[in-house]
């Protein structure tokens, strides 16, 4: 199971945890999704494959006590695992490969 | 510090969401808030919390259902069971829909069916409500009748009221609490923008107060508004007249407008809706004349009745009145009876009910067909997947779980249907709203209503249940291993494919039972339209030029104006003839009077004939193409005063002086209500210018008098809608404040005639055209799929040396027999049923033998059409490859 491809969302969720400095709770995941891809990211869909990548031993997660004029019960951070990483960077090179010479056809000026 | 999401939706967010996971997934849409909060501001932030909150907690649902999100381990959840089960049910949803798209053909051919069906029940359902069940929008609509005058000795069961009989009955009865009268008339409208024809209803002061109506602004009329010397210029508007012609301004009560030249002040406006409130465009106090007439049947009545009594016990009490009256007027009155009728009648007559409800019923019949086409299809399916059910059998699926998961498709099936459907039903309905196409009244009040929409569910459900039903016990009562070794060897399941068969055969004959009854009706209908009329109606156009009351001074101006104006028109090149008449064909409504030979004594009183009459210019019966058998037509010479000279139909001629010449004889007119004798000029050949579907009746035609409004007829050598122009020019040369109306083609006035007859049979053949489709869809079904098992079989006989064309006739002999067996049904069941349809046809027996054959026929051979492809099919098996697979 852990050995699948990892899909496109969560891709971009790893990333995005990766750019929020390796650990980080799920609101500011959304929103940097939000603001470096342009689209909508539905909270739900974030919810749902941090759990997930989780489960596939991609992120690990510990719940910290709520700060002071924060709501609710604490909240659950999820960190970057070193799995993580060496699966990225395993997609990052299958990508490049495939890209190799194809750039002067997709990328007009 | 942050601003918590807003209450609302984030309390409902909190029901939504499922309790394992609702702490967190609550904490982190409010952080993913509070950061667009600080982004994008309060109230962007807000719209999409709100936006958002639904979908997030229902991808929550689903994600745990299906298993992407586990459940947090040593998390308390008290709803366990609950969620197991849901997750299981949303597993056979998500099933159901897979097994849907997987199998587009079967997905689409059964959606469309349970669509068609349901929709089609929806919108006639819909209609139905809305013009037979539901009450009138009047007080206590259940004590409202309509009454009206008989003459049972002429066959009058129904007629209108004289206006003296009327005053009596409203001074003489003791069971009404209140009675009113209405008479219909067409006045000009002037002193607006433009000079128009108006609808005025002359109603006595009670009317309002008898429907329990009360205007929405202003006042209705007041007890003795309709006395002689009430003052008569007073007006109320009805409320789509309001609407349109004033913008609904309430500042209009107070205003005076001009009605045929002299001023009204509008005193009051009427709500919207109720049959007789629109039912003309201003409403005028009648008055009650000392000399009111008994020979002049011209007034709807209606009343209310008085507490304590109903429709039978007040018959008699006016019937009390009816036997005075007669008593003391016998000249008019011999033979006068008064009949009543529930207000639950006023919307729609007898032959629209039964319409409608034959329509009903047909849908109805729809709907089994679709249901049973459904039922084939999964039990199609489910033969075919009998081996699946059995290997879950043995793996320990309970017979329930079979039975659930089977029966989740259906529902699914049955609520995508009903989906589909009611969108088809909405657009069935408001096609029906804009076109209109049968006359059907309080058509604006249809819509797809809550009851409706319950009702849909309702036939969806019970659709899917009988359906998913059959299929999803199958499995249970077999053994697992005889259902994997019959799978295995492919010979099929003997029983289930003869109790489809049976449901082909049923479909086969309910839809040759429609098809029976769209036939005759398609059959009724060209009957009318192709009946001799009697006058033609190509290039021809009517019009009406209406002249005020103040026309008749000084005498002879009206009669000067017209005829001015007939010249003018005649002399135009394009005018091939033109003539007036006092009252166009086809208006379903007339006049009447009672006539005898002059030759003879008069039968006794209640045995006098009775013809309607019209008055008519010379050139009249060129015009309209009616032929002159005897005589000749009128010339500007018979001019309307004694000594008077009329032109017969020929079925009065016939009448009274059979074989012999009626020309020069002389002809009583108004027997029994003044007698007055006329010369005959002419016989002109008959016509059925009342309602086409009637028998021609007798018509007396008189020479034209001065001071009618008359209808125009203009025969053109060009297409008569063109000459339009040329017509109105004209009319404004000789008098720019006169309006022309009601302006149409001859040809539409037959299609407008025949339109709600047209409209029944248009349903029904599109109703049993769907059926017929569906009964082939079956039909092809059923004979495809067992082909498909018996190729083996198949395959061994052309490999044993059958020949191919004995193939082909073996499977064609067992796909029609279900057909055949159908069709027998199908005629017996015809036969039984299409006596209700007997009022609704013309000049057809209901057991007509020549649509019966010519249906059944059709049907044999599109069922065979439908048999021979999958016979064909068989005819080519590649023997080889067939065995093979064995």
């Amino acid at each position: 199971m852990a050995r699948a491809a990892l899909g496109e969302f969560e891709h971009h969720v790893l990333l995005a945890v990766l750019r929020l400095g390796g650990r980080s709770y799920s609101a500011p995941v959304v929103m940097e999704l939000e603001s470096t891809t342009g689209r909508a990211v539905s909270p739900a869909a974030v919810f749902v494959a941090l759990r997930r990548l989780e489960q596939r031993g991609y992120l690990r997660s510990s719940k910290r006590a709520p700060k002071p004029g924060e709501g609710g019960r604490g909240r659950r951070e999820f960190a970057v695992t070193p799995a993580a990483v060496v699966k990225l960077r395993e997609s990052r090179r299958a990508f490049e490969r495939l890209w190799r010479g194809l750039d002067p056809l997709t990328e007009r000026p | 510090m942050s601003l918590p999401p807003p209450r609302v939706p984030a309390w409902l967010l909190g029901r939504l969401l499922p309790r394992s996971v609702r702490e967190e997934a609550l904490d982190e849409i409010a952080d993913v808030h509070a950061l667009r909060v600080g982004r994008d501001g309060r109230r962007p932030a807000d719209r999409w919390y709100r936006r958002e909150a639904v979908p997030y907690a229902l991808r929550l649902r689903y994600a745990l259902a299906t298993g992407r999100l586990a459940t947090p381990s040593g998390v308390d959840d008290g709803s366990r069971n609950g969620r197991e089960s849901m997750r299981t049910l949303m597993g056979d949803v998500r099933y159901g829909l897979r097994a849907l798209v997987r199998n587009p053909g079967y997905a689409m051919v059964a959606l469309v069916t349970l669509a068609l069906g349901i929709g089609a029940n929806t919108a006639i359902f819909s209609v139905v409500r809305t013009v037979l069940l539901r009450p009138l929008p009047f007080e206590e609509p259940d004590r409202l009748v309509a009454v009206w005058e008989t003459r049972l000795d002429r066959g009058w069961t129904s007629a209108s009221f004289t206006h003296a009989n009327f005053w009596d009955v409203r001074d003489r009865n003791r069971s009404l609490e209140a009675v009113a009268a209405l008479g219909w008339e067409r006045r000009n409208l002037t002193g607006l923008d433009q000079p128009e024809r108006v609808g005025v209803a002359a109603v006595s002061a009670d009317f309002f107060r008898v429907l329990g109506v009360s205007p929405v602004a202003g006042r209705a009329f007041a007890r003795g508004e309709d006395e002689a010397d009430a003052d008569t210029r007073i007006a109320i508007l009805a409320h789509a007249f309001w609407s349109t012609r004033f913008g609904a301004d309430r500042e209009v009560v107070g205003r005076q407008l001009v009605l045929d030249g002299i001023a009204h002040t509008v005193i009051g406006v009427l709500p919207a809706g109720g049959s007789w409130l629109q039912s003309a465009d201003l409403f005028v106090p009648m008055i009650r004349r000392p000399d009111a007439n008994r020979g002049s049947f011209e007034l709807a009545v209606i009343g209310r009745l008085a507490g304590g009594f109903t429709i039978e016990t007040a018959r008699a009490d006016l019937e009390r009145v009816a036997n005075d009256l007669a008593a003391e007027y016998p000249e008019t009155n011999a033979g006068m009876g008064i009949a009543m009728e529930s207000s639950a009648r006023w919307v729609a007559g007898d032959s629209l009910r039964r319409a409608l409800w034959i329509l009903m019923g047909s849908v109805g019949l729809l709907l089994l067909i679709a249901c049973v086409n459904l039922a084939n299809l999964l039990l199609a399916r489910a033969t075919g997947r009998a081996r699946e059910a059995a290997v879950r059998a043995a793996l320990g699926a309970s017979r329930g779980r079979l039975v659930v998961l089977v029966m989740t498709e259906s529902l699914l099936l049955g609520f995508l249907g009903a989906g589909v459907g009611l969108a088809l039903a909405a657009s069935i309905v408001s096609l029906l709203r804009r076109f209109n196409p049968g006359g059907i009244p309080r058509l604006d009040e249809v819509a797809i209503d809550g009851t409706v929409l319950g009702f849909t569910i309702l036939v969806a459900v019970i659709t899917s249940a009988l359906t998913g039903l059959i299929p999803a016990l199958r499995p249970s009562n077999r053994s697992v291993v005889a259902e994997l070794r019959e799978s295995e060897r492919s010979v099929g399941s003997r029983r289930l494919n003869r109790f489809r068969s049976v449901l082909v055969g049923g479909e086969v004959a309910l839809s040759l039972m429609l098809l029976i009854g769209a036939g005759l009706l398609i059959r009724s209908f060209t009957r009318v339209l192709n009946i001799e009329r009697g006058f033609d109606t190509g290039n021809r156009l009517v019009f009406e030029v209406s002249l005020p009351a103040s026309y008749g001074e000084p005498p002879g101006r009206a009669a000067q104006l017209l005829d001015e104006y007939l010249a003018r028109i005649q002399s135009h090149a394009q005018v091939v003839s033109a003539a007036a008449v006092s009252m166009r064909p086809l208006r379903g409504v007339g006049t009447g009077m009672g006539f005898a030979a002059g030759d003879r004594p008069p039968p006794a009183g209640d045995a006098v004939p009775w013809a309607s009459w019209r008055i008519v210019t010379p050139g009249y019966f060129r015009t309209m193409g009616i032929p002159l058998i005897a005589g000749r037509d009128f010339s500007p010479a018979d001019a309307p005063r004694p000594p008077w000279r009329v032109v017969i139909s020929q079925r009065i001629a016939e009448h009274l002086w059979p074989g012999e010449d009626a020309v020069g004889r002389t002809l009583i007119l108004w027997q029994g209500q003044g007698a007055i004798p006329a010369e005959i000029i002419g016989v002109a050949a008959d016509t059925r210018d009342w309602d086409l579907a009637g028998g021609p009746s007798f018509a007396v035609y008189l020479s034209m008098g001065n001071g009618f409004s008359p209808d125009f007829v203009v025969q053109a050598s060009v297409p008569p809608m063109s000459l339009l122009p040329m017509l109105r020019s004209t009319l404004a040369e000789l008098d720019p404040q006169l309006p022309i109306s009601g302006i149409m083609t001859m040809d539409d006035l037959v299609g407008a005639s025949v339109a709600s007859r047209q409209f029944t049979m248009l349903l029904l053949a599109a109703l049993a055209g769907v059926a017929l489709l569906l009964a082939l869809a079956g039909v092809y079904g059923v004979l495809s799929y067992s082909v498909t098992r018996r190729r083996a079989e198949i395959g061994m006989r052309l490999a044993v040396g059958a020949s191919p064309e004995r193939v082909l006739g073996l499977v064609l002999v067992q796909g029609m027999r279900p057909v055949v067996f159908g069709v027998l049904a199908g005629l017996a069941g015809a036969f039984a049923l299409m006596r209700l349809m007997s009022n609704l046809l013309f000049e057809v027996q209901a057991v007509d033998p020549v649509t019966y054959a010519a249906v059944a026929v059709l049907l044999l051979g599109a069922a065979a059409f439908s048999c021979w492809v999958p016979a064909r099919n068989a005819m080519r098996l590649d023997v080889v490859a067939a065995l093979r697979e064995e």
